[in-house]
């Protein structure tokens, strides 16, 4: 499956050269606009909802990369990797999404972290170590369409 | 090409009766919809693909839990409690709504250190992914025989 989502990924790159990055929108209607070249990392040691949010970001015209856990987060910056946006769950092995989340801001990362949640009270607790936001679990395509609507706007 | 029609238009029905009756019965909630979104002439078994993750990874927590809570006086709780964690996270994250269900109470069974409890929540979990993917199974066959017999998956609208 994985190699099908990358075959999509080099589909929307194909699309992506061809077609204006924006569109105009008729008053009363919303389009669905692609966004060249944003990057999402989705960290999540479940690999049946890493899946779903990677097929939820290339739905909406954005490229996904992964890492099981927050150390593999944390080691892709490291080694020169950045992101427009950072999907961070939280109970993971090796590091957990506010550990990594924390360590990611000492680094001087600025990318929008999202921290995702299975309890109210993880969302204190990521926001204090540098998360942007936190969304509940399980997420939706419209979770994922608003975060990449927003970071269009502050783009 | 009537009957072929006809065919397909039975195999459609059949379909949509069938996938509204897993939301009615609790086996599944909207977030399985939202994964039916993904699904389209490109990625035509994405949804099969993932939920095959989802059982794959039931299996390997219920066989781990299970061992964590087999030996009475030496029970791990705290592992049993990351293996709830997990599963209900990913239950709830492709619409598996029973698992989910059963996954709280297996939740406030590791809470309290209650073993038996945890071991009924785990029989439980197990007989429910089991089902689930017997059901779910029955319905990726009735998407193929539409494919097969020329038609195209209707979009099914759950209320």
């Amino acid at each position: 499956m994985l190699e099908s989502l990358n075959r999509k990924t080099e589909d929307l790159t194909v699309d992506s050269k061809s077609k204006e990055e924006e569109e105009e929108v008729p008053a009363g209607q919303v389009v669905k606009k692609t966004f060249k070249k944003l990057c999402v990392l989705v960290v999540d040691d479940d690999r049946s909802c890493r899946s779903l949010y990677m097929g939820f970001i290339q739905m909406r015209g954005a490229f996904p990369y992964m890492a099981e856990n927050g150390e593999e987060a944390v080691n892709l910056y490291r080694d020169g990797q950045t992101f427009n946006l950072i999907l961070m769950d939280n109970e993971m092995p090796v590091m957990d999404g506010v550990s990594a989340t924390k360590e990611l801001r000492d680094l001087g990362v600025t990318s929008m972290i999202v921290g995702l949640t299975s309890h109210e009270d993880e969302n204190s607790v990521f926001m204090e170590a540098g998360a942007d936001h936190c969304l509940a679990k399980p997420i939706t395509f419209e979770n994922i369409y608003l975060l990449i609507e927003q970071l269009k706007d502050e783009g | 090409l009537h009957a072929m029609n006809t065919v397909v238009a039975q195999l459609q029905r059949r379909f949509q009766d069938y996938l509204v009756s897993l939301y009615q019965q609790g086996f599944l909630d909207n977030q399985f919809t939202e994964l039916r979104k993904l699904q389209d002439e490109g990625t035509p078994d994405f949804v099969a693909e993932v939920v095959s993750l989802f059982f794959d990874d039931c299996s390997k927590l219920i066989n781990s839990m299970s061992r964590s809570l087999e030996r009475p006086e030496n029970v791990d709780f705290k592992q049993v409690d990351s293996g709830v964690h997990q599963l209900k996270g990913s239950s709830s994250s492709v619409g598996a709504r029973r698992v989910k269900n059963v996954c709280i109470s297996f939740k406030e069974c590791c809470d309290v250190q209650n073993r038996e409890g945890c071991l009924r929540c785990l029989q439980q979990v197990d007989y429910e992914y089991k089902m689930l993917k017997t059901k779910l199974q029955d319905l990726f066959n009735l998407e193929q025989q539409i494919v097969q017999a020329g038609g195209a998956i209707p979009q099914v609208n759950i209320n």
